[in-house]
Order: structure tokens, then C-alpha cells, then sequence
């Protein structure tokens, strides 16, 4: 072999309402300025505003600038969202302690119900991600304990609050249920993509026994990359291959059990993404569990990894990066795709690209193209409603799971009391309450 | 476009032997590997002469190339990161962090070839014990909520989350709880442990916060993005300049290496990528 191929993929559509067709645009921010989100039905989101006496000013002052704009966000979530926050109450804390929160979110929660909430907004002071005991993590899991969404602010807000207030737009509207936009052009041949992921305990404490413990959670999303509901695993599994196999079985079965439940029908056409190197112990369980479950299918399972030493470079381009939306076959069933590099709708990026390795570990006959299901992982690099960027490194299969994951495992391992139940209530399972 | 793959060709093929499916402690495992549940060698006297796949040479390459760098005086952190003493970038808080220019490294298989991934890469080593850090002046309170390493008297180096340190008398101790340990270990899950035999995880932010308790402020951060080359405006070109000149320094230092009858030699041309 003297050299590589490859090729470059066109960037997709996004689609921004749903039943008109033609309200399309590439980018995010473009497209819901100038057609609002795919979904207009929700007039108002119901908020409840937690914060310091301090901040509250400042607090009152955002929610003012998302409802009306700004210079960088003109005509503000109304314009971009077609809706309106209101807030129906406004707690305080005397202070920034975790204490103080942990009162303020008990009376929250003994006063409402989720059904008349539908998202508080929370300003809490930064916190690094590896410390637990912080408000962050307490507001998160009280709240996703009792079904309801919430969206933490910090000061990095306020220092960059132009540049902040559509970010924070979008993810208010997105946790409440709301689909900002989808995927213009749905994948052929596919009826579900599943997203993957495992998380590792990371807390100080609860650590029972000398090994480690696994949460498992699956992101599922259909053709369109419309994020249609989680599933996770109550039950704390430990590092071996029974217990993965079940795991893998408890995720499964909850998620077509979940699917069919919704759309009166079960999938047929299933690609499955993972951020892990899909053993053949992995796929021939998903194929036991699949056969169990449903009379015909499908399956195809992706590894995708970012975490090697992999680059390309084009010295025809000014930086030297190896443009986004191109990629080279790698080996059989394998590509290497870059999705941050230089673009024609993003702006200058930092660093050499860090490409995707994508390996098709197993593909049934009747998905006809690998080529798509590369593809597939490209586009789903714009689904990310947790930012106004035009483009993410990593499709949202991995992001979301990862970070649902991630939370979960802090949620539900830290001892936060008896008042917070170490589980995510079941009501969140089809609002992405963790982006 | 190229890619960071440099050709490794094979100038000599010589003789594999198969061992079986154990070993006794009179072979030289160095120069053996263990492919598909059987062991194999270069070696005559080892075993039974037997055909080989490429992937059994893959296997051997990829054992003797470590075994010829570290012998040129390469250092390892982790299975794929090289680095030198030499490449240090030094500063004023050496006792503190130590900071290297290296590179990652994987070797592959592509159809029938054989391939180098280079790509430059920073090293940061943690080298200040938590006792070290308490005697340049930072109180035990801040010493705690991170993750440490500990070195065993037996030389094991297990992981754990650091929750808390306590002078007592004279002498500094830490409590921390461990993520794993070697079956072959004996500590319990929750151990106090001196503070001398524990040292922080190397990330910045952290590294920084201390050097900022101990009066001694400097961007660690900053000096990666650097040796990273995020604060240029041409960082891929730059990182392509210096992945070239990675493979013709290890083509000199260490290419054509042998290995029983086969003799390797590194190409420190990149692969070709056609659109």
C-alpha cells in the first residue's frame, strides 16, 4: 500500500420547522433566527428562578435579555424559539453555600410539581468537574430526582454574557422537552441510532469493594437524529462479561420495550454507537438480545474513538488541517474522519484536528453502505442542542451518553441524603435533562 | 495530504519458533511474544521452526521497538508515549512538575505493510510527594479531593482519591481511599499511608494551584498549549514539521533495528492520502 483514499462528505441540511420542508440552513443560529425551532408548539416555558439574594439582580436581568434580546441574540427566545419565560417564582439563598441550596431545593421540590414547572434555572458558583459536593452536582441530583430539568448558570455567563445568552436558549428549551432542529435528510435504511456509554464511580465515598462499578446508559435517537428518549440502568453491575451481557440486556430490553411503546411499531434497522472497542463478545450478545426481542432486524455496530495518535494533513489548506467532513479508508471496515477541521461554516478552530477512528465491528446484509453509516456519524456532529456551534468533534450517540453517564453515576453514588433518591426520576426519560 | 504514518519496511526475513502454549523461566521472554494463546520466538533454541502470519511480525516489531528505544535511553509513560531526558522543558519549578516534548506512537498493519504513527505529544509528570508539597508551605487542609498515585515499598504503583492529610507529631500522613488494586496487594481499601509516598495526578489545573499557593505562579497550561502548537495560527502545518522531524531523528536513533533474522528500516517519508 503506497498511499491512502479518501473523500470528503457534504455538510447536511438542518431543519427548522416541522412540516415545512424548505426551512433549511447549515448552521444552527442562522437557522433558528430565521425560521425559529422544529418544534413551535410550546408558547411558554414555566420557570423558577434559584439563586443568591446577590445574583438576583443579575438573574433577573438574563431572563429579561433571553426573552427580549439582545445585540448578539436579537429578539431573543421569542424570536429564536417562539416562546416566552415565565417565571413563576423567584428563591433565594442567603448565600452561596451548599447548604443554603440544599434547603431552597427542598422547598422547591415540596412545592411543585414537575407537571407545573418546566425547568429552574439555577445560578450556582463554579465548580471544578472532579469536585462532587458542590452545588452543581446537589441541584442536579435533587431535581432530576424528582422529574424536574434544570439549568445551572455560572459566572462565566455573565462575563461572557452576549456570547452566552443563545447557548443558554437553546438548552432551556431543549431540557423542557422542545427539539430545536433535526437532520434535513433522515438515513436511509435505518430506523433507530443508539448511543453507548459506561461511566466509572468517581466519587470519594461509596466505593464498596476493591473494583470499580459500572453505569451503563443508552441515548436513543431516530433517522432524522432527533433525540427520542434515554434508558439507563438502575442496577450497579460490576467489570466482567456476564455482568456486561446483562447490563447490555436490562439497557436493550428497556430501550425497544420503550420505542415500541412510543411509535407503535419496534425497529427494525438498528445502528449502535460506542465510544469503547466493540468486542465480538459485545455484538454477538446484542444479536442474542435483538433475536429475543424482535421478529426481523438489523444491526450495525461502530466503535468511534478520538483517543489516538492518528492525524492527516492538507498543506493546500492555509492552516495544514485536514478539512472538516473529509475522511480516508483506514484498513477494512475503518475510516478516519475529521469533523473539526477548517470549514466553510465555523470559524477559525484551535489545533490540529483530532479525527475520529471509526471501525464497523459488524454490519448485517441489509445495510447496504458503509459509507452511510460513516456518514451518519458526520452528521450527527450537528445535533448537539447543548451549543449554538456549528459544529461539534464528536457525534451526539457518544456526548450525550457520555454525559448522562457520567451525572448518573455522580447522582446516584453520592450520599445527598434521605430527602434525594439515588435514581433520575423516570419523568426525565424523554427530556434530555443532562445536556 | 499526507497522513502520520511512516512505512516500515521489512529488508530481511528471517525464521520464526514456535514455543507452545507455555513458557519456563529459561527462555528470555524478551525476545518472545504471545500470539492467538501460543508462544513464539526468533530465537532457534526456543522451539519448533514454524510458518508465521503478519501479524505475529507486527507483534514482534512492536516489542523490539520499545526494547531498542528504551535502550537509547527513551522513557515510557503509558504503553504508546516516549520521551527523553533530554527534551525537557526546563523551568523554575522543577522540584514541582516536569515538563517534556515526546511523542505517541502506535505501530499498525495496513494490507501487507507495516506503519509507524508518530505524532508530537507534551509529558507531565507530577514529581513533588504530597510531603514535599506541605514543607514548600501548603497547609494539609488544601492537601486533599484530588487523585494521587502511591508507590509500594514492593514498587507497585496503585491509584486513589487523596481524603485528607494530617500532621501528627513530626510526620505528615495522608488517608486515601483506593480505586484498584493488584490482587497480589495487601492494603485495605481505605488506607493511611505517609505523604511521602504519595504524589498528585498530574493535571495542570491542579499542578497550578499549587504553585500558586506556594507563591511560585506559572502557566503550566499556557506551556502545554504551546508545545501543543494551539497558540499558532498554522498548528497543523507546524505539527506535521515536527512529526517529519520526530521519524528522521527515530530513524537515526534507532532504524534499521534486527530482530533474530529480520532487519526493519523506517521510511521518514509520510504516507501519501489521495482524495
Amino acid at each position: 500500500m503506497s498511499f491512502l483514499e479518501g473523500s470528503k462528505f457534504d455538510e447536511p441540511d438542518l431543519l427548522f420547522d416541522k412540516t415545512d420542508t424548505s426551512a433549511r440552513n447549515k448552521i444552527p443560529s442562522r437557522g433558528l433566527s430565521s425560521f425559529g425551532p422544529y418544534d413551535k408548539d410550546r408558547p411558554t416555558l414555566r420557570v423558577v428562578l434559584l439563586t443568591p439574594i446577590s445574583m438576583l439582580n443579575n438573574m433577573e436581568k438574563l431572563v429579561d435579555a433571553l426573552n427580549n434580546g439582545s445585540a448578539r441574540f436579537p429578539g431573543g427566545i421569542r424570536r429564536y424559539f417562539r416562546t416566552n419565560l415565565e417565571i413563576v417564582e423567584k428563591i433565594t439563598t442567603n448565600s452561596e453555600k451548599i447548604e443554603d441550596y440544599q434547603e431552597s431545593a427542598i422547598q422547591i421540590i415540596k412545592t411543585y410539581d414537575p407537571k407545573d414547572v418546566d425547568i429552574i434555572l439555577c445560578y450556582i458558583p463554579f465548580t471544578g468537574k472532579f469536585m462532587t459536593n458542590t452545588p452543581y452536582y446537589l441541584l442536579k441530583a435533587s431535581f432530576a430526582a424528582h422529574g424536574f430539568p434544570s439549568q445551572m448558570v455560572t459566572r462565566r455567563v455573565f462575563s461572557n454574557f452576549e456570547w452566552s445568552l443563545l447557548n443558554v436558549a437553546i438548552a432551556l428549551f431543549a431540557k423542557t422537552g422542545g427539539v430545536p432542529w433535526v437532520l434535513a435528510d433522515g438515513f436511509e435504511e435505518v430506523d433507530i441510532i443508539v448511543g453507548i456509554s459506561m461511566s466509572n464511580r468517581i466519587t470519594s465515598r461509596s466505593r464498596a469493594g476493591s473494583r470499580p462499578r459500572y453505569i451503563g446508559c443508552v441515548n436513543v435517537f431516530d433517522r432524522f437524529g432527533r433525540w427520542l428518549f434515554f434508558e439507563g440502568t438502575a442496577t450497579i453491575y460490576n467489570e466482567d462479561r456476564g455482568s456486561r451481557r446483562d447490563q447490555l440486556e436490562e439497557l436493550f430490553t428497556g430501550c425497544l420495550t420503550k420505542y415500541k411503546s412510543a411509535q407503535h411499531r419496534s425497529p427494525r434497522n438498528i445502528v449502535v454507537h460506542y465510544f469503547k472497542r466493540f468486542g465480538r463478545f459485545e455484538i454477538e450478545a446484542l444479536e442474542k438480545i435483538m433475536g429475543d426481542l424482535l421478529d426481523e432486524h438489523s444491526l450495525a455496530c461502530l466503535s468511534i474513538n478520538s483517543n489516538h495518535p492518528f492525524r492527516v494533513y492538507n498543506k493546500s489548506i492555509p492552516d495544514g488541517s485536514f478539512p472538516r467532513g473529509s475522511y480516508v479508508f483506514f484498513g477494512n471496515n475503518r475510516f478516519l474522519l475529521s469533523t473539526t477541521g477548517a470549514s466553510n461554516i465555523g470559524g477559525r478552530r484551535m489545533g490540529t484536528p483530532r479525527l475520529l477512528d471509526i471501525q464497523i465491528r459488524h454490519m448485517t446484509d441489509d445495510f447496504t453502505s458503509k459509507i452511510n453509516l460513516a456518514k451518519g456519524v458526520f452528521d450527527f456532529t450537528k445535533l448537539n442542542w447543548g451549543t449554538s456551534m456549528p459544529m461539534v468533534r464528536d457525534p451526539i450517540t457518544l456526548k450525550y451518553s457520555e454525559s448522562l453517564a457520567y451525572l448518573t453515576a455522580v447522582l446516584t453514588e453520592e450520599d445527598w441524603g434521605s430527602f434525594i433518591k439515588a435514581q433520575v426520576n423516570p419523568i426525565l426519560s424523554r427530556r434530555p435533562w443532562f445536556i | 495530504m499526507f497522513a502520520n504514518f511512516f512505512r516500515l519496511s521489512v529488508d530481511k526475513s528471517g525464521d520464526v519458533f514456535d514455543i507452545g502454549p507455555e513458557i519456563n523461566e529459561t527462555i528470555d521472554r524478551s525476545k518472545t511474544i504471545r500470539y492467538d494463546g501460543y508462544y513464539y520466538s526468533y530465537e532457534s533454541d526456543y522451539g519448533e521452526l514454524c510458518d508465521y502470519t503478519n501479524s505475529m511480525i507486527l507483534s514482534f516489531i512492536r516489542k523490539t521497538f520499545i526494547q531498542k528505544a528504551k535502550a537509547k535511553q527513551y522513557l515510557s509513560k503509558g504503553k504508546y508515549t516516549l520521551y527523553k531526558n533530554e527534551d525537557e522543558m526546563h523551568h523554575d519549578n522543577e522540584d514541582i512538575y516536569q515538563l517534556f516534548r515526546g511523542l505517541k506512537h502506535r505501530i499498525i498493519q495496513l494490507e501487507n505493510d507495516y506503519y509507524l504513527c508518530i505524532d508530537p505529544a507534551c509529558v507531565l509528570l507530577s514529581v513533588a510527594s504530597i510531603e514535599h508539597l506541605e514543607y514548600k508551605g501548603i497547609s494539609p487542609h488544601h492537601l486533599e479531593g484530588f487523585s494521587v498515585r502511591h508507590y509500594t515499598d514492593e514498587g507497585h504503583r496503585i491509584s486513589g482519591y487523596l481524603l485528607k492529610t494530617e500532621k501528627e507529631l513530626d510526620s505528615l500522613s495522608s488517608t486515601i481511599r483506593f480505586y484498584r488494586k493488584p490482587f497480589d496487594v495487601d492494603l485495605p481499601d481505605v488506607a493511611k499511608l505517609p505523604s511521602d509516598t504519595l504524589y498528585p495526578e498530574p493535571r495542570p489545573e491542579l499542578l497550578e494551584s499549587f504553585l500558586q499557593k506556594i507563591g511560585s505562579p506559572s502557566s503550566i497550561i499556557r506551556m502545554i498549549r504551546r508545545l501543543s502548537f494551539l497558540s499558532s495560527r498554522t498548528p497543523s502545518r507546524d505539527r506535521l514539521v515536527e512529526t517529519i522531524r520526530l521519524s528522521k531523528k527515530l530513524d537515526n536513533e534507532l532504524f534499521p533495528f534486527e530482530f533474530g533474522g529480520f532487519k526493519i528500516s523506517l521510511n521518514t517519508e509520510p504516507i501519501v492520502v489521495k482524495m
